[in-house]
Protein backbone atom coordinates (compact mmCIF):
# COMPACT_ATOMS: atom_id res chain seq x y z
CA UNK A 1 0.00 0.00 0.00
CA UNK A 2 2.56 2.53 0.46
CA UNK A 3 4.45 1.21 -2.74
CA UNK A 4 1.38 2.54 -4.18
CA UNK A 5 1.07 5.72 -2.14
CA UNK A 6 4.48 6.56 -3.14
CA UNK A 7 3.92 5.95 -6.86
CA UNK A 8 0.87 8.30 -6.80
CA UNK A 9 2.96 10.73 -4.95
CA UNK A 10 5.93 10.60 -7.84
CA UNK A 11 2.82 11.01 -10.16
CA UNK A 12 1.66 14.07 -8.63
CA UNK A 13 4.90 15.65 -8.04
CA UNK A 14 5.60 15.08 -11.69
CA UNK A 15 2.67 16.45 -12.81
CA UNK A 16 3.12 19.48 -10.59
CA UNK A 17 6.44 20.61 -12.14
CA UNK A 18 5.60 20.46 -15.65
CA UNK A 19 2.17 22.88 -14.92
CA UNK A 20 4.45 25.11 -12.54
CA UNK A 21 7.19 25.13 -14.90
CA UNK A 22 5.77 27.81 -17.33
CA UNK A 23 4.05 29.74 -14.16
CA UNK A 24 7.49 29.79 -12.54
CA UNK A 25 9.07 31.24 -15.99
CA UNK A 26 6.18 33.92 -16.15
CA UNK A 27 6.91 34.72 -12.57
CA UNK A 28 10.35 35.03 -12.90
CA UNK A 29 11.06 36.52 -16.18
CA UNK A 30 11.81 39.81 -15.43
CA UNK A 31 13.07 40.90 -11.58
CA UNK A 32 11.55 44.32 -11.08
CA UNK A 33 14.09 46.59 -9.03
CA UNK A 34 12.33 50.07 -9.73
CA UNK A 35 8.73 49.36 -9.61
CA UNK A 36 6.83 51.68 -12.31
CA UNK A 37 6.20 55.17 -10.16
CA UNK A 38 6.31 58.66 -10.08
CA UNK A 39 9.87 60.06 -8.75
CA UNK A 40 9.92 63.88 -8.32
CA UNK A 41 13.65 65.81 -8.32
CA UNK A 42 14.63 69.47 -7.67
CA UNK A 43 15.31 71.11 -10.90
CA UNK A 44 18.81 71.87 -9.94
CA UNK A 45 19.37 68.23 -11.04
CA UNK A 46 19.49 69.93 -14.61
CA UNK A 47 23.12 70.80 -13.43
CA UNK A 48 24.14 69.29 -10.81
CA UNK A 49 24.25 65.86 -10.96
CA UNK A 50 23.95 65.15 -7.12
CA UNK A 51 20.33 66.26 -7.32
CA UNK A 52 19.87 63.99 -10.28
CA UNK A 53 17.58 61.15 -9.46
CA UNK A 54 20.23 57.72 -9.57
CA UNK A 55 19.61 54.34 -9.75
CA UNK A 56 22.33 51.59 -9.90
CA UNK A 57 21.89 47.90 -11.20
CA UNK A 58 24.36 45.08 -12.40
CA UNK A 59 23.99 42.99 -15.70
CA UNK A 60 26.19 39.77 -16.33
CA UNK A 61 26.57 38.20 -19.43
CA UNK A 62 23.49 38.43 -22.13
CA UNK A 63 21.40 40.25 -19.48
CA UNK A 64 18.93 43.39 -20.67
CA UNK A 65 17.74 46.06 -18.56
CA UNK A 66 14.45 47.13 -19.07
CA UNK A 67 13.50 51.15 -18.38
CA UNK A 68 9.93 52.48 -19.08
CA UNK A 69 10.28 56.47 -19.08
CA UNK A 70 7.35 58.62 -19.05
CA UNK A 71 6.52 62.38 -18.15
CA UNK A 72 2.29 63.26 -17.79
CA UNK A 73 3.00 66.46 -16.08
CA UNK A 74 3.06 69.84 -18.08
CA UNK A 75 5.86 72.12 -18.02
CA UNK A 76 8.46 69.52 -17.70
CA UNK A 77 11.09 68.88 -19.27
CA UNK A 78 13.41 65.21 -18.38
CA UNK A 79 15.95 63.49 -19.52
CA UNK A 80 17.46 60.08 -18.77
CA UNK A 81 20.66 59.11 -19.21
CA UNK A 82 22.07 55.59 -18.26
CA UNK A 83 26.22 56.13 -17.21
CA UNK A 84 28.59 53.16 -16.32
CA UNK A 85 28.89 53.11 -12.52
CA UNK A 86 32.87 53.98 -12.41
CA UNK A 87 32.38 57.05 -14.92
CA UNK A 88 29.40 58.03 -12.33
CA UNK A 89 30.91 58.32 -9.16
CA UNK A 90 33.66 60.09 -10.47
CA UNK A 91 31.19 62.64 -11.77
CA UNK A 92 29.61 62.46 -9.03
CA UNK A 93 32.31 63.83 -6.68
CA UNK A 94 33.08 66.84 -9.35
CA UNK A 95 29.17 67.38 -9.03
CA UNK A 96 29.20 68.11 -12.93
CA UNK A 97 26.65 69.60 -15.13
CA UNK A 98 25.06 66.45 -16.12
CA UNK A 99 24.27 68.07 -19.21
CA UNK A 100 27.71 67.68 -20.81
CA UNK A 101 28.04 64.26 -19.55
CA UNK A 102 27.89 61.15 -21.99
CA UNK A 103 25.83 58.13 -21.65
CA UNK A 104 26.28 54.68 -23.03
CA UNK A 105 24.03 53.29 -25.65
CA UNK A 106 20.39 52.08 -25.58
CA UNK A 107 17.64 51.64 -28.09
CA UNK A 108 14.12 53.13 -27.07
CA UNK A 109 10.19 52.58 -28.43
CA UNK A 110 7.41 54.50 -28.44
CA UNK A 111 4.09 52.74 -28.47
CA UNK A 112 1.57 54.19 -31.08
CA UNK A 113 -1.30 52.15 -31.67
CA UNK A 114 -1.15 50.74 -35.15
CA UNK A 115 2.26 51.95 -36.14
CA UNK A 116 4.85 48.76 -37.27
CA UNK A 117 7.16 48.58 -34.30
CA UNK A 118 10.54 49.95 -34.36
CA UNK A 119 13.00 51.21 -32.35
CA UNK A 120 16.02 53.87 -32.54
CA UNK A 121 19.41 53.73 -30.89
CA UNK A 122 20.54 57.36 -28.69
CA UNK A 123 22.75 57.84 -25.91
CA UNK A 124 20.40 60.07 -24.24
CA UNK A 125 16.61 60.93 -24.45
CA UNK A 126 14.10 63.78 -23.68
CA UNK A 127 10.76 63.89 -22.99
CA UNK A 128 8.94 67.23 -22.91
CA UNK A 129 5.24 67.80 -21.51
CA UNK A 130 4.38 64.73 -21.84
CA UNK A 131 5.22 60.87 -23.46
CA UNK A 132 6.51 56.99 -22.42
CA UNK A 133 9.27 55.74 -24.21
CA UNK A 134 10.26 52.05 -23.18
CA UNK A 135 14.52 51.90 -22.98
CA UNK A 136 16.43 48.54 -23.88
CA UNK A 137 19.82 48.75 -22.25
CA UNK A 138 22.82 45.42 -22.05
CA UNK A 139 25.69 47.85 -22.37
CA UNK A 140 26.33 48.49 -25.58
CA UNK A 141 24.98 49.15 -29.14
CA UNK A 142 25.48 48.36 -33.11
CA UNK A 143 22.70 50.22 -34.65
CA UNK A 144 19.98 49.13 -33.29
CA UNK A 145 21.41 46.01 -32.22
CA UNK A 146 22.40 45.30 -29.02
CA UNK A 147 25.85 44.21 -27.42
CA UNK A 148 25.94 42.91 -23.98
CA UNK A 149 28.63 44.46 -22.10
CA UNK A 150 28.39 42.91 -18.37
CA UNK A 151 29.20 45.67 -16.03
CA UNK A 152 27.70 47.78 -12.81
CA UNK A 153 25.54 51.14 -14.39
CA UNK A 154 23.73 54.08 -13.05
CA UNK A 155 20.52 55.12 -15.32
CA UNK A 156 20.18 58.84 -14.08
CA UNK A 157 16.82 61.73 -14.72
CA UNK A 158 17.43 65.44 -14.61
CA UNK A 159 15.27 68.11 -15.63
CA UNK A 160 13.61 71.52 -15.63
CA UNK A 161 9.95 72.56 -14.65
CA UNK A 162 9.61 75.79 -16.75
CA UNK A 163 6.33 76.86 -14.20
CA UNK A 164 8.09 79.25 -12.26
CA UNK A 165 5.83 78.25 -9.27
CA UNK A 166 7.07 74.91 -9.27
CA UNK A 167 10.51 74.01 -8.59
CA UNK A 168 10.16 70.09 -9.05
CA UNK A 169 10.62 67.64 -11.73
CA UNK A 170 7.91 64.83 -12.42
CA UNK A 171 8.43 61.40 -13.87
CA UNK A 172 7.67 58.14 -13.76
CA UNK A 173 10.24 55.15 -13.95
CA UNK A 174 10.34 51.52 -13.81
CA UNK A 175 13.48 49.51 -14.41
CA UNK A 176 13.65 45.74 -14.77
CA UNK A 177 15.90 43.59 -15.68
CA UNK A 178 15.96 40.15 -16.99
CA UNK A 179 15.29 36.70 -14.41
CA UNK A 180 16.00 33.23 -14.36
CA UNK A 181 12.61 32.48 -15.77
CA UNK A 182 13.44 30.80 -18.84
CA UNK A 183 15.79 28.48 -17.52
CA UNK A 184 13.50 28.06 -14.16
CA UNK A 185 11.18 27.06 -16.57
CA UNK A 186 13.07 24.13 -18.63
CA UNK A 187 14.18 22.80 -15.30
CA UNK A 188 10.74 22.10 -14.08
CA UNK A 189 9.34 20.99 -17.41
CA UNK A 190 12.27 19.00 -18.39
CA UNK A 191 12.28 17.41 -14.62
CA UNK A 192 8.22 16.58 -14.67
CA UNK A 193 9.00 14.92 -18.08
CA UNK A 194 11.55 12.69 -16.79
CA UNK A 195 9.98 11.42 -13.32
CA UNK A 196 6.52 10.47 -15.70
CA UNK A 197 8.63 8.96 -17.92
CA UNK A 198 10.43 6.98 -14.78
CA UNK A 199 6.66 6.25 -13.95
CA UNK A 200 6.15 5.20 -17.08
CA UNK A 201 8.96 3.13 -17.21
CA UNK A 202 7.85 1.44 -13.83
CA UNK A 203 4.71 0.86 -14.60
CA UNK A 204 5.47 -1.41 -17.60
CA UNK A 205 8.48 -2.86 -15.38
CA UNK A 206 5.83 -4.63 -12.94
CA UNK A 207 3.63 -5.28 -15.73
CA UNK A 208 5.93 -7.01 -17.08
CA UNK A 209 7.18 -8.86 -14.08
CA UNK A 210 3.74 -10.33 -13.41
CA UNK A 211 2.97 -11.45 -17.09
CA UNK A 212 6.30 -13.54 -16.74
CA UNK A 213 5.25 -14.78 -13.27
CA UNK A 214 2.37 -15.82 -14.49
CA UNK A 215 -0.96 -14.09 -12.56
CA UNK B 1 7.34 -30.08 -11.32
CA UNK B 2 4.94 -28.56 -13.18
CA UNK B 3 6.70 -27.15 -16.73
CA UNK B 4 6.82 -23.60 -16.54
CA UNK B 5 5.14 -21.94 -19.54
CA UNK B 6 5.72 -19.02 -21.29
CA UNK B 7 3.75 -16.29 -22.74
CA UNK B 8 4.59 -17.41 -26.58
CA UNK B 9 3.93 -20.89 -25.20
CA UNK B 10 0.20 -20.57 -23.87
CA UNK B 11 -0.90 -18.51 -26.81
CA UNK B 12 -2.69 -21.31 -28.83
CA UNK B 13 -3.87 -22.51 -25.45
CA UNK B 14 -5.46 -19.05 -24.22
CA UNK B 15 -8.62 -19.79 -22.39
CA UNK B 16 -12.39 -17.84 -23.74
CA UNK B 17 -11.17 -15.13 -21.03
CA UNK B 18 -8.07 -14.45 -21.52
CA UNK B 19 -8.63 -14.29 -25.57
CA UNK B 20 -11.22 -11.63 -24.89
CA UNK B 21 -9.09 -9.69 -22.76
CA UNK B 22 -6.62 -9.47 -25.59
CA UNK B 23 -8.85 -8.72 -27.71
CA UNK B 24 -10.25 -5.65 -24.99
CA UNK B 25 -6.76 -4.43 -24.08
CA UNK B 26 -5.76 -4.59 -28.17
CA UNK B 27 -8.95 -2.47 -28.74
CA UNK B 28 -8.26 0.14 -26.04
CA UNK B 29 -4.69 0.45 -27.15
CA UNK B 30 -5.87 1.14 -30.50
CA UNK B 31 -8.26 3.58 -29.66
CA UNK B 32 -5.75 5.54 -27.21
CA UNK B 33 -2.68 5.32 -29.82
CA UNK B 34 -5.73 6.37 -32.32
CA UNK B 35 -6.51 10.15 -30.31
CA UNK B 36 -2.92 10.48 -29.96
CA UNK B 37 -2.57 10.38 -33.46
CA UNK B 38 -5.79 12.50 -34.45
CA UNK B 39 -5.28 14.62 -31.92
CA UNK B 40 -1.19 15.28 -33.09
CA UNK B 41 -2.76 15.45 -36.86
CA UNK B 42 -5.32 18.38 -36.07
CA UNK B 43 -2.52 20.17 -33.75
CA UNK B 44 -0.57 20.40 -37.15
CA UNK B 45 -3.23 21.15 -39.32
CA UNK B 46 -4.49 24.40 -37.07
CA UNK B 47 -0.54 25.59 -36.63
CA UNK B 48 -1.79 28.17 -39.24
CA UNK B 49 -4.71 30.09 -37.23
CA UNK B 50 -2.35 29.28 -34.07
CA UNK B 51 0.49 31.85 -35.78
CA UNK B 52 -1.85 34.62 -37.06
CA UNK B 53 -3.14 34.39 -33.39
CA UNK B 54 0.15 34.87 -31.89
CA UNK B 55 1.64 37.29 -34.46
CA UNK B 56 -1.48 39.14 -33.42
CA UNK B 57 -0.73 39.19 -29.81
CA UNK B 58 2.53 40.06 -30.15
CA UNK B 59 1.77 43.12 -32.23
CA UNK B 60 -0.79 44.33 -29.80
CA UNK B 61 1.27 43.84 -26.73
CA UNK B 62 4.31 45.60 -28.31
CA UNK B 63 1.88 48.41 -29.19
CA UNK B 64 0.47 47.76 -25.37
CA UNK B 65 3.98 49.05 -23.99
CA UNK B 66 3.96 45.42 -22.25
CA UNK B 67 7.59 44.97 -23.80
CA UNK B 68 10.27 46.78 -26.52
CA UNK B 69 11.48 46.04 -29.70
CA UNK B 70 14.01 43.27 -28.80
CA UNK B 71 11.50 41.32 -27.05
CA UNK B 72 9.05 41.66 -29.65
CA UNK B 73 11.74 40.28 -32.35
CA UNK B 74 12.24 37.37 -29.59
CA UNK B 75 9.08 36.53 -29.44
CA UNK B 76 8.34 36.71 -33.23
CA UNK B 77 11.09 34.38 -33.66
CA UNK B 78 9.70 31.88 -30.94
CA UNK B 79 6.63 31.78 -32.52
CA UNK B 80 7.86 30.92 -35.60
CA UNK B 81 9.74 28.20 -34.12
CA UNK B 82 6.66 27.02 -31.87
CA UNK B 83 4.67 26.93 -35.67
CA UNK B 84 7.44 24.78 -37.07
CA UNK B 85 7.11 22.13 -33.83
CA UNK B 86 3.71 22.08 -34.01
CA UNK B 87 4.42 20.84 -38.17
CA UNK B 88 6.92 18.82 -37.04
CA UNK B 89 5.55 17.04 -34.45
CA UNK B 90 2.88 15.07 -36.49
CA UNK B 91 6.06 13.06 -37.82
CA UNK B 92 7.01 11.89 -34.41
CA UNK B 93 3.34 10.75 -33.01
CA UNK B 94 2.13 9.71 -35.85
CA UNK B 95 4.96 7.09 -36.02
CA UNK B 96 4.25 6.08 -32.43
CA UNK B 97 0.66 5.39 -33.33
CA UNK B 98 1.87 3.36 -36.12
CA UNK B 99 3.87 1.21 -33.78
CA UNK B 100 1.03 1.03 -31.17
CA UNK B 101 -1.62 0.78 -33.07
CA UNK B 102 0.37 -2.25 -34.77
CA UNK B 103 1.34 -3.64 -31.73
CA UNK B 104 -2.63 -3.33 -30.29
CA UNK B 105 -3.89 -5.58 -33.64
CA UNK B 106 -1.37 -8.07 -32.85
CA UNK B 107 -3.15 -8.27 -29.30
CA UNK B 108 -6.17 -8.26 -30.83
CA UNK B 109 -5.42 -11.07 -33.70
CA UNK B 110 -4.12 -13.37 -30.88
CA UNK B 111 -7.52 -13.15 -29.11
CA UNK B 112 -9.19 -13.77 -32.54
CA UNK B 113 -6.95 -16.61 -33.09
CA UNK B 114 -7.48 -18.17 -29.40
CA UNK B 115 -10.98 -18.65 -30.09
CA UNK B 116 -10.64 -19.46 -33.64
CA UNK B 117 -8.46 -22.80 -32.63
CA UNK B 118 -11.23 -23.25 -29.48
CA UNK B 119 -12.43 -26.84 -29.25
CA UNK B 120 -15.60 -26.03 -27.11
CA UNK B 121 -17.14 -23.73 -29.71
CA UNK B 122 -18.61 -24.64 -33.27
CA UNK B 123 -17.58 -24.86 -36.40
CA UNK B 124 -19.08 -22.37 -37.79
CA UNK B 125 -18.16 -19.81 -34.80
CA UNK B 126 -14.42 -20.49 -35.23
CA UNK B 127 -14.61 -20.25 -38.74
CA UNK B 128 -15.84 -17.08 -38.87
CA UNK B 129 -13.34 -15.96 -36.09
CA UNK B 130 -10.64 -17.26 -38.20
CA UNK B 131 -11.87 -14.97 -40.92
CA UNK B 132 -11.51 -11.78 -38.69
CA UNK B 133 -8.15 -12.91 -37.62
CA UNK B 134 -7.48 -13.12 -40.92
CA UNK B 135 -8.39 -9.43 -41.85
CA UNK B 136 -6.02 -7.84 -39.03
CA UNK B 137 -3.08 -10.05 -39.98
CA UNK B 138 -3.80 -8.50 -43.59
CA UNK B 139 -4.45 -5.26 -42.13
CA UNK B 140 -1.32 -5.34 -39.87
CA UNK B 141 0.66 -6.43 -42.98
CA UNK B 142 -0.85 -3.69 -45.15
CA UNK B 143 0.25 -1.07 -42.96
CA UNK B 144 3.57 -2.24 -41.61
CA UNK B 145 4.78 -2.57 -45.52
CA UNK B 146 2.41 0.79 -46.85
CA UNK B 147 2.65 4.27 -45.52
CA UNK B 148 -1.11 4.80 -46.94
CA UNK B 149 -3.84 3.69 -49.09
CA UNK B 150 -5.42 6.00 -51.84
CA UNK B 151 -7.88 5.09 -54.25
CA UNK B 152 -7.98 6.91 -57.44
CA UNK B 153 -10.98 7.03 -59.86
CA UNK B 154 -10.38 7.88 -63.57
Amino acid sequence: MEKKALIKIILIIGIGLIIAGPIIGYATDKVILVPKKAHEIPETSDDELRDAYAKEFTLTKNQKAVISFSVFTPNITARLKIFNQYYYEAEYDSNSDPTGLSGEDFIYSTFIIGQSPSTSGATSITITEQGEVYIEFTGARNGINLISLPGRYVVVVYGVNSDPANDNVYFNLGLKVDGPGGILSSIFVIAGIIILLCYALLLSYNYLNKLRRGR
Amino acid sequence: MPEKRSLADNIPLLDKGKAMKFIIYGLLVAILFGLMMMISRSIALDADEWQTLAIFENQMNYEHGVYGYTDYVLRGDQITRIYNWMNFQDVIFMNIARVGINIALVFILIGFLSFAVAENIDERTRRIFLIIAGMILFLVMFTTFFASITVSVT
